[in-house]
């Protein structure tokens, strides 16, 4: 029997329209039923669809709504799919994002447009399930394009403020420019397989592109500009940070189950066809390590704590490129899910402190936070542990400790990619533990105002569970033969293939460990033996803005773009014709004046024309 | 005799709404829209009466003699691409009569929007090409009348003589292109006529088909219309809130013109053509969208956009498979409706704050959610975020155009990064940001609330399921890319192998 999955997508939506039409007349408990329960619906659906996988993973469910466009055999239809990466993708989207939007009944309740709100990340939730049901790329671009509209939206939610505008429509337009990448991927795919179904262009991909071709390379490359645009990674990293203009929520929603991950999700979907070029897979792997590299240290130089989470994000994104790029598939995704639950948990924890001290983001105005505000304090911790990805006791540390390994060990990886990413995990632990210290310890500078209720602390206590145990499914192989992630991923992604001569995996560790330990007690000493005071210079500065990468583009594309607009606002071929228009017109005054002056004329003779042209119709 | 009904409904309205007008404006209303319901109807039933059977052949439907000496005939026929822009035009047509209920003078405004609704819907008919000339002017007539009558008086007075002198000389050079190919085919074969089947058979000499063609091209240029032609459109914009509507309907027989005439009648020459088309649709994909960013009128933004849309219908022509041309089709309409829907809420904002420069307006979403949630929308259609038909339209040129040239399609998907910022540039200006407007303002009325609800059900009907265009116009689309025998090829600049014309995508 077919599984009318196509709900899991349709009950988000539903709740959209619910609320975008009858909002207005809901009561506010309405409001936050209604979006809550479509996402907890799906969820619930999604777990009893799961039971299929539970006996087996290469399950597959299909189902397909309508043809949405038919021209000759280029027939893409509605059609959704799930699979077991499909599967995973689902649970943590509409598992983490219900407690994102349980969260939010209590963090929006004093903001206006409530009903907006639930709207619009109802909506955002919807697209993101349809991208990633996808089974075919037209209707995976709907998604994709839909999750950048609701961003969009939710980034500039307060919309009184022209800032946090113009922050949201650089993050459509700056991911805009990669959709458009991804776009010309998809057309040149129609071109060579005459379809956009994925499975058809998996299966087919050797046989039409060949391995190692300047085709499949481009093919490669071009949805992977489609995938940094999304996931914010070099070279359009630049959105993310002002993507903070949006509630916290929404930041958590974006970050963790959401819009960023959709690039890592593309990247593993389309694998077969990532793997058919070298070089493609090589410039995933780079860009993920220089991408975290150069994300965790602007992290270090942040003083609004949500923007420390923001580069942290594009850094730990990051990692899950490199993963790709090595061809550790199921490492990626299981960084990708612990990655979910702990910044989800950072950010609602973060929005926690923001709304407990009345809107305060700098950090180096909070301090001493750990006795007011201790549910806070312990779930943060949870999730910075694993952020800083401490040995045994975090799920960061399995999920990253393996990327980090098969950045060296996979046939793709080298030494120079393990050592990004080694030193990046120093880093991380760095600013992580700066950011705890500076926020949670020292002396008080801003008075608590509000203490958040059980609606807030349950969501963050929930996900604080998830973040430490959802390691202990997948562990490194050298210390138990726990592999049930992996395992369960087979079936849709290749397993990765290791050199055959390596160092021990165990010394290696131990580099990582004591690295991610030795950030932790530079923070201490830099950041709790002193009182953190928030100093500027021009290094800093540069780093504080993300290495200048905004004022680089601005002064490469956004200046001549606009530039070049404001100067031909008026239009000059239109000019050069009525210019050229006033001379005939001094010149043939006479016809210009009978032309202006006699319309009843013109009247009459078209009326007569009418008649004769009546006259001979009906004769 | 259904098609010329359409037709004479539509002209008997027009007579009656002017007669009637004299002692009752409301009257003179009803007349008018109960004719084009009439005809809307008319054509719709025929639609569907024909979707059962096949649009292979053409509904032919009058033929009779109309000037016997020179072998003109009345002869109107239709098939699926006719039928759906007829239900397409009397559609807009109604939203536009809907809108102007409180013009000043209906007698007058109504004979003349039915008389333009005539010719557009006899230029979708014709088989004969005198007759096609003969509807090409008498749309262009009242269309000048209506500007003149209806123009903003704050705008230059030149504005109705722009669109004018543009559209009549191109369509006198037209003129001059049917006669010569009318003697010429008259020499050949010894039979005077201007029936358009006869003359698809006439052998010309490459560069006499050449001139020919574009003299045809151009009319139908500047009435698209491409760069550089597209002077009269902002104008006719701004002239008045009418005209958009109008315009929107007006805009598409320049694309129907090259579809039915131009390309059929000269293939080869269109195919010489066929690289100047696309980088003249580029330029005016790029330099419209250059231009509407820059523009603080919400009017002249909204011609600029519809000029930016046309570059995607020239390329798409010119692109010549059946994808590009499906996508072609949608676009005239989607652009139609989308255009005309910005158009509307101009208006809307007009007579809310009386002015249509954006930067003196913000912040409306805190006064006038449901006004600001159709504008977001409208927003959301002209920067072709998929669901809505925009995209499938652009979709479709954009697959069509790769498989001839990839150089055209990746410079023309620049485009919708342009898209993007001038239509979100509009959501800053007006809905967002702080309320700028005067104290009181009220939200849309249920009349507005209704035409805009109507027109974004349409987008996004169209935008999830686009059967009832595609399937209505395949066939008229692939008699048409067979209609050369010879099959010639054409190469573009950067296509290695050259491509074969007429052949359908590769695709299986």
């Amino acid at each position: 029997m077919t599984q009318p999955i196509w709900i899991l997508p349709a009950l988000p939506f539903v709740g959209f329209l619910v609320l975008a039409l009858a909002g207005r007349y809901l009561p506010k408990k309405g409001i936050a039923a209604t979006g809550i329960g479509a996402i907890a619906l799906s969820f619930l659906y999604a777990l009893y669809l799961g039971t299929a996988f539970l006996s087996d993973p290469a399950h597959r469910m299909e189902f397909t709504l309508w043809e949405w466009i038919r021209i000759d055999s280029f027939v893409p239809s509605l059609s959704l799919s799930i699979d077991s990466l499909t599967y995973i993708f689902i649970l943590v989207i509409t598992g983490v994002g219900g407690l994102i939007h349980w969260y939010s009944a209590e963090y929006m309740a004093e903001e206006e447009g409530y009903a907006r709100f639930f709207a619009y990340m109802n909506l955002f939730v919807g697209f993101m399930l349809t991208l990633v049901m996808a089974s075919n790329l037209l209707v995976l671009y709907l998604g994709w394009e839909g999750v950048g509209l609701c961003s969009y939206l939710l980034i500039g939610f307060f919309y009184r403020d022209p800032a946090n505008n113009y922050a949201a429509r650089k993050a459509f337009i700056v991911t805009r420019i990669g959709d458009t990448a991804l776009l010309i991927g998809l057309l040149l795919l129609i071109r060579e397989f005459g379809t956009l179904d994925i499975q058809t262009i998996s299966n087919n991909a050797t046989s039409v592109l060949g391995a190692n071709t300047a085709l499949a390379t481009a093919v490669a490359l071009l949805l992977l500009g489609g995938a940094v645009g999304k996931s914010a990674q070099l070279p359009l990293q630049v959105w993310l940070p002002d993507a903070m203009a949006g509630p916290s929520p929404v930041s958590a929603l974006i970050h963790a189950a959401t819009m960023v991950t959709a690039g890592v999700y593309l990247v593993a979907r389309t694998h077969a066809l990532f793997i058919l070029s070298p070089l493609a897979m090589q410039t995933v792997a780079i860009i993920g390590a220089l991408t975290l590299l150069i994300a965790a240290i602007s992290a270090l130089f942040q003083y609004d704590i949500k923007r420390v989470l923001a580069y942290s994000t594009i850094s730990q994104i990051g990692y899950m490129f490199l993963a790709l790029g090595v061809g550790a598939w199921s490492a990626a995704i299981f960084h990708f899910v612990i990655h979910a639950f702990f910044k989800a948990l950072l950010f609602l924890a973060a929005g926690a402190v923001i709304l407990a001290l009345h809107h305060e983001q700098n950090m180096f105005k909070m301090g001493g936070l750990y006795k007011k505000l201790p549910t806070i304090f312990w779930t943060f911790l949870i999730g910075s542990l694993s952020l800083a990805a401490l040995p045994f006791i975090s799920g960061g540390f399995f999920s990253k400790d393996s990327i980090i390994w098969y950045a060296l060990a996979s046939t793709n990886g080298n030494i120079l990619l393990w050592t990004l990413a080694t030193v990046g995990a120093f880093i991380t632990s760095l600013y992580t533990f700066r950011m705890i210290f500076i926020t949670f310890f020292g002396t008080e500078k801003t008075h608590v105002h509000y203490i958040p209720g059980k609606t807030m602390t349950i969501p963050l206590i929930v996900l604080a569970i998830l973040t430490t145990f959802g390691g202990y499914i997948e562990l490194p192989h050298n210390i138990a033969h726990v592999q049930l992630f992996s395992e369960f991923l087979s079936a849709s992604l290749p397993a990765v293939s290791i050199k055959s001569t390596l160092p021990p995996e165990g010394i290696l560790q131990l580099v990582v460990a004591i690295l991610s330990l030795a950030g932790i007690g530079l923070a201490y000493q830099l950041y709790y033996k002193t009182e953190p005071t928030y100093k500027t210079s021009p290094v800093r500065q540069f780093f504080l803005q993300g290495w200048n990468f905004d004022k680089l583009y601005d002064t490469l594309f956004v200046r001549p773009f606009v530039w070049v607009s404001k100067t031909n606002a008026s239009d000059a071929i239109d000019e050069v014709f009525d210019y050229v228009g006033l001379q005939l017109k001094k010149l043939g005054n006479t016809l210009a004046m009978s032309i202006n002056g006699q319309i009843n004329w013109y009247l009459a003779s078209m009326v007569i024309g009418f008649i004769i042209l009546i006259v001979f119709m009906i004769w | 005799m259904i098609l010329s009904y359409i037709i004479l409904i539509l002209i008997a309205g027009a007579v009656l709404a002017a007669l009637t007008s004299r002692w009752q404006n409301r009257l003179s209303f009803y007349i008018s829209i109960l004719s084009q319901l009439g005809a809307f109807g008319l054509a719709l039933g025929l639609l569907f009466s024909a979707s059962h059977i096949t649009f292979s052949q053409s509904i032919y439907d009058l033929n009779i003699s109309w000037i016997p000496v020179i072998g003109a005939n009345l002869h109107l026929s239709a098939d699926g691409l006719s039928l759906l822009l007829i239900v397409f035009t009397l559609f807009l047509g109604l939203i536009g009569s809907w809108l102007s209920k409180n013009l000043p003078q209906p007698g007058f405004f109504h004979f003349q929007f039915l008389i333009l609704l005539a010719g557009i819907n006899g230029i979708f008919m014709a088989a004969d090409l005198l007759l096609f000339f003969f509807f090409w002017e008498m749309m262009l007539v009242p269309m000048y009348f209506l500007m003149a009558r209806y123009r903003d008086t704050s705008q230059s007075e030149n504005t109705p003589f722009k669109f004018l002198f543009y559209t009549q000389v191109s369509g006198l050079i037209m003129l001059l292109g049917i006669l010569t190919l009318f003697f010429i085919h008259g020499r050949q074969t010894s039979i005077y006529t201007f029936e358009l089947s006869e003359l698809i058979n006439t052998t010309l000499p490459l560069p006499i088909s050449l001139l020919i063609m574009l003299s045809f091209v151009l009319a139908f240029l500047v009435k698209l219309p491409v760069i550089p032609f597209q002077g009269w459109m902002p104008a006719a914009f701004s002239a008045s809130p009418l005209a958009v509507i109008l315009t929107g309907i007006l805009v598409k027989t320049g694309a129907y013109g090259i579809l039915r005439l131009a390309i059929p009648l000269f293939p080869e020459a269109s195919v010489l053509f066929a690289p100047t088309a696309m980088a003249l649709g580029v330029v005016t994909i790029l330099y419209a969208g250059f231009i509407a960013y820059s523009s603080n009128d919400i009017r002249r933004i909204a011609a600029y956009s519809s000029i930016s849309h046309t570059g995607f219908i020239i390329i798409g022509l010119y692109a010549f498979n059946l994808m590009s041309w499906q996508g072609v089709i949608y676009q005239m309409i989607a652009s139609a409706i989308s255009v005309g829907g910005l158009a509307i809420l101009a208006e809307s904002l007009y007579t809310r704050t009386q002015t249509y420069d954006i930067t003196q307006m913000g912040g409306l979403w805190s006064k006038a959610s449901v006004f600001s949630g159709f504008g977001l929308f409208i927003s959301l259609a002209l920067l072709g975020l998929p669901a809505l038909a925009n995209f499938v339209a652009e979709f479709l040129i954009l697959a069509g155009t790769f498989q001839q040239s990839i150089t055209v399609a990746v410079l023309a998907s620049l485009g919708i990064v342009v898209a993007a910022a001038y239509s979100l540039r509009i959501v800053q200006k007006v809905y967002v940001g702080e309320y700028k407007g005067p104290e009181q303002i009220s939200d849309f009325t249920l009349r507005e609330k209704l035409i805009m609800g109507i027109l974004a059900i349409v987008l996004v009907v169209l935008g999830m399921y686009s059967r009832p265009i595609t399937q209505t116009t395949e066939k008229m689309l692939k008699q048409t890319l067979i209609l050369d025998t010879e099959q010639p090829t054409y190469q573009l600049p950067d296509n290695a192998a050259s491509v074969k014309l007429f052949s359908n995508p590769q695709i299986d």
